[in-house]
């Protein structure tokens, strides 16, 4: 954003130091008053607006575009990844029918595989999602103050439970070609 | 149907061949007691896995009737054989096909039931296998898997063990042991039990043997003698 609006920080008596030095008529104006506080609403001064900062933020030039791509770039990836979990889940899966057809002739229910493969999707999404946090947070650390990077936690968190979530939906894709294996290829295995 | 814990009447399973039908299993019946051993035998092709996997509620006949401690089963919709498959019959594979990642007693564990439940530790002391407990498939011998998979049949405390030619994958000594410890669990918790094998020189140990020619049944409710060294003999 600071690329977006000039700012330069200067006390007020300098600046009105300046001013006068180049027009000895000038008087003080304030253009607008930052306030933080309860109640703002309620101030009412003739002749002036009352503007709420998010507005004033989604105003600045190129913010809101800037914003949408990074945005929309953070949930691609998301995505991305979570199809990642799921597809290379996929394959261990397939490694594993004659597993399933054992747990299946055994009398293992749908239902309990199901829980099975969600709680182990869970548990790699968790670790893959915490390893990217820590090291997000070692990066912002260890960037200069020169660039500026803030993570706020809500939006992390946010990021990756959908994150786990939608990993667990492409997990469902294992799921459905469990139910589709057919535990009779386990007994005679001598071919009859 | 009263007394018999395993009934299957005229069954018949007839596979689509190419042009034609290849009919394993023809107007089969068989039924086995309470604490009775049976063992079926026949050649390559006679269905005798496709009568054990019948049995098992895994695949349903052509035409038969099926009566599982003391139920008429014939009719149950699919999606209630699995519940049926966990609550009355535990199986024994060929080659144990036990789960690589979980150790011995969670082999059990993992399929226990929570209403249903035999004793664990009881089941490992009677078969030897108190030392494997804790320990992966990769670090137990072929015999002591196997016994880990007798128990695991046994865990939920099934009506009806089936086995697949469990000796298969064994040597003569080990696959003795491995019948033996099936008899004395058969016997000790009264369960009915069909084996399916190859293996003559265990049929010792059996109650009864079956014996199934290309889409028959050869000879039922044979008791053990000398003519059945004969007639084994004659078959080759």
């Amino acid at each position: 954003m600071y690329g977006h609006t000039s700012i330069g920080y200067i006390s007020v008596d300098s600046y009105t130091s300046i001013r006068t030095a180049l027009n000895p008529m000038y008087q003080k104006m304030y253009h607008s008053i930052a306030i933080r506080g309860e109640n703002i609403e309620e101030i009412h001064i003739d002749g002036t607006e009352l503007v709420p900062k998010s507005e004033i933020i989604e105003n600045i030039p190129s913010y809101k575009a800037e914003h949408l791509t990074i945005t929309m770039i953070i949930w691609v990836l998301v995505v991305v990844s979570a199809a990642i979990i799921g597809a290379f889940y996929y394959i261990l899966t397939i490694q594993k029918y004659k597993q399933f057809g054992v747990m299946k002739a055994l009398g293992m229910g749908m239902d309990r595989l199901t829980a099975i493969v969600a709680s182990q999707i869970c548990v790699i999404a968790l670790f893959g999602a915490a390893a990217a946090a820590l090291l997000t947070y070692l990066m912002a650390m260890a960037i200069p103050s020169a660039m500026p990077f803030y993570l706020k936690n809500g939006n992390v968190i946010t990021v990756i439970a959908v994150f786990i979530l939608i990993s667990i939906l492409g997990g469902l894709i294992s799921v459905l070609s469990i139910s589709r294996v057919d535990p009779i290829k386990v007994i005679g295995g001598s071919g009859e | 149907m009263s007394a018999n814990v395993l009934q299957l009447d005229n069954i018949t399973k007839a596979y689509r061949n190419g042009s034609g039908k290849n009919v394993v299993l023809d107007n089969v019946s068989l039924s086995v007691e309470k604490g009775e051993f049976a063992a079926v035998m026949g050649p390559s092709g006679s269905g005798k896995s496709t009568l054990l996997t019948i049995a098992g509620m895994l695949l349903a006949p052509d035409s038969g009737k099926i009566g599982i401690a003391g139920k008429n089963v014939s009719d149950i919709n699919k999606k209630q054989w699995t519940q049926l498959r966990r609550e009355h019959i535990g199986f024994i594979f060929q080659n144990h096909q036990l789960l690589p990642y979980l150790k011995a007693r969670e082999q059990l564990t993992a399929f226990q039931a929570k209403d249903r439940s035999a004793d664990i530790d009881g089941l490992f002391e009677e078969l030897d296998i108190v030392k494997c407990k804790n320990q992966y498939p990769s670090e137990m011998s072929g015999g002591e898997k196997q016994r880990v998979a007798i128990a695991r049949a046994f865990v939920n405390d099934p009506d009806i063990i089936l086995a697949d030619e469990p000796t298969a994958s064994l040597d003569g000594a080990h696959g003795r042991q491995v019948v033996e410890m099936i008899r004395m669990e058969v016997k000790k918790h009264e369960k009915a039990a069909v084996m399916v094998t190859h293996d003559e020189r265990i049929l010792d140990l059996v109650d009864r043997v079956i014996g199934l020619r290309a889409a028959g049944l050869l000879y039922n409710n044979f008791v053990l003698g000398d003519c059945l060294a004969s007639m084994i003999a004659t078959w080759r």
